[in-house]
């Protein structure tokens, strides 16, 4: 896993293209393609497991996918093709669909630089990255506390599904099993509550006092990755330059 | 051992709320502490030993400061000062809480981060440049690591530890940063006989004055100097472990009975 890169520029060039990717207006195909020529780069230069990448990229795609889906019918503009389903009409607008090509396409590169960010980094790694961002040391320690406890309610839900299972003699009907998926979920914020309420007194049994002070690596950074981290921020915002002053 | 008191505890109450009226004002409690008083010496090892509900934990929550101050009436002593809300942070560094479930002591990802937070937040506390010089926080999670047996388990994920190396790991967590009094609750819950033994010669090693709570008698007989029984939030017996763990009639009154080890010489 990895490159050549620290995590914190990893971090840094994936929030730099993120932001450049999603202020680009619409209908700017062209420089959409230079970002996607961008992201290649950048996916080459991270180094994530590629058969990972391109299970993970369309599955989460299908996300943005399913909330921009109704944008071509939505938005205002001269009308393409109307679809009549008797109870309504619905409109299909040039404006909708290049807004809607355009979502898909920022969407997709967003999530493909995520995507690679995330396979080539530990998530440890990643979480020590965001806070030599300096994002607010609250909110990183609150994504430690919630990724150490996934496994634990994901261990407790899996030990009430086989104590339920354990007692099942006969096949469950659907409106049965959600019943008891229902007092489930309520067993298990339950023992969230008490296991946050533990947690704070171990924590603060241990000298807490409401600030989390974070243990960092001082590695210093080398003058190829200063060039590397110079060039994946240049290229975004030449990118950028070019599409403001409409070059292309 | 010395006679130096560093713990005293005098005339403590403690009720949990139970329920509460529309607009948060408590309704009813309900009595966990009933004027508990006693005090341990320097290097004492006590047991608290008691039913379910007899007020072990709370007792043990109360001493280390982690209680809510407003149902509480009495008085604790930290080596000579009175604990309250001013003086709790610095009155925590002289005490390592160790919890009944693992789970709740380790809650960073990795092992090396929760055996250096207590440490961290002390020296942060006293604007101490260790804080942040991360090869002394490494020497020291190492060392205190070595301590409980589980040497180079610093880059571990915590979650997929065994349960006993959790255990030792929990102890690792309040060792690093050096307390004179150690607070175990129920350490040999749930262990393995052989992860029993060798965490009981673990800590009956180490100069510390403990305080443990337990259900494992056995333990209790063997490893400490002094034993509390507790029974509905009061102290029904305070003295030598030998004694008071000889007497099945008391036990049997109390709700307990005799450790193993005893049952089966009465029984022959």
């Amino acid at each position: 896993m990895g490159g050549i890169l620290n995590i914190r520029e990893k971090l840094i060039i994936t929030l730099v293209n993120i932001f450049f990717i999603v202020s680009v207006r619409k209908g700017q195909y062209l420089i959409l393609s230079l970002y996607l020529l961008v992201g290649i780069f950048i996916l080459l230069l991270f180094k994530p497991d590629l058969k990972k990448l391109i299970r993970r990229v369309p599955l989460v795609f299908l996300y943005p996918f399913c909330i921009s889906v109704f944008i071509p019918f939505l938005s205002e503009g001269r009308v393409i093709t109307r679809i009549d389903l008797r109870i309504f009409t619905l409109t299909v607008t040039d404006n909708g669909l290049t807004v809607f090509t355009t979502v898909l396409i920022k969407s997709f590169l967003c999530i493909l630089l995520v995507a690679s960010l995330l396979l080539s980094s530990d998530e440890m790694e990643l979480l020590g990255g965001l806070r030599k961002i300096h994002l607010p040391p609250i909110i990183v320690s609150i994504i430690y506390l919630m990724y150490r406890y996934a496994f634990l309610i994901m261990e407790e839900s899996r030990t009430r599904q086989m104590a339920i299972r354990s007692r099942v003699f006969k096949r469950y009907s659907y409106s049965t099993v959600n019943k008891k998926m229902t007092h489930l979920m309520s067993n298990l914020f339950i023992k969230s509550l008490d296991r946050a309420e533990n947690i704070y007194r171990s924590m603060e049994s241990r000298g807490f006092d409401g600030n989390f002070y974070m243990i960092e690596d001082k590695k210093r950074m080398g003058i190829l990755n200063v060039i590397v981290l110079l060039v994946f921020i240049l290229l975004p915002m030449g990118l950028k330059t070019i599409e403001l002053l409409d070059i292309i | 051992m010395e006679n130096k008191k560093i713990i005293e505890v005098k005339g403590l109450h403690y009720r949990y709320p139970v329920s509460r009226r529309l607009g948060g004002e408590v309704s009813s409690y309900k009595e966990a502490l009933r004027g508990v008083s006693f005090s341990a010496s320097k290097g004492e090892k006590i047991s608290i030993i008691g039913p379910n509900g007899a007020g072990k934990s709370t007792l043990m929550l109360n001493v280390a400061g982690l209680m809510e101050e407003k149902y509480r009436k009495g008085e604790i002593f930290i080596a000579g000062r009175k604990l309250n809300g001013k003086n709790i942070y610095d009155i925590r560094e002289k005490i390592g809480f160790v919890f009944q479930d693992p789970n709740d002591q380790l809650f960073s990802v990795k092992v090396f981060d929760d055996v250096a937070f207590g440490l961290v937040n002390y020296l942060s506390k006293k604007k101490d440049r260790r804080a942040g010089d991360r090869k002394y926080l490494e020497k020291i999670v190492r060392d205190s690591l070595k301590k409980v047996n589980i040497a180079k388990a610093e880059d571990e994920i915590s979650h997929f530890l065994s349960f006993g190396e959790k255990k030792l790991v929990s102890l690792a967590t309040v060792l690093s940063y050096d307390p004179e009094i150690l607070i175990l609750d129920e350490p040999t819950g749930n262990l393995d006989p052989k992860n029993r033994s060798d965490f009981i010669k673990l800590i009956g090693d180490m100069e510390k004055t403990m305080l443990i709570a337990t259900h494992d008698l056995d333990m209790a007989y063997d490893f400490s100097d002094r034993c509390i029984v507790l029974n509905r939030g009061k102290i029904v017996s305070d003295g030598n472990p030998k004694k008071i763990l000889n007497d099945r009639d008391f036990l049997t009154g109390v709700g307990l009975d005799l450790p193993l080890m005893l049952r089966r010489i009465s029984d022959r």
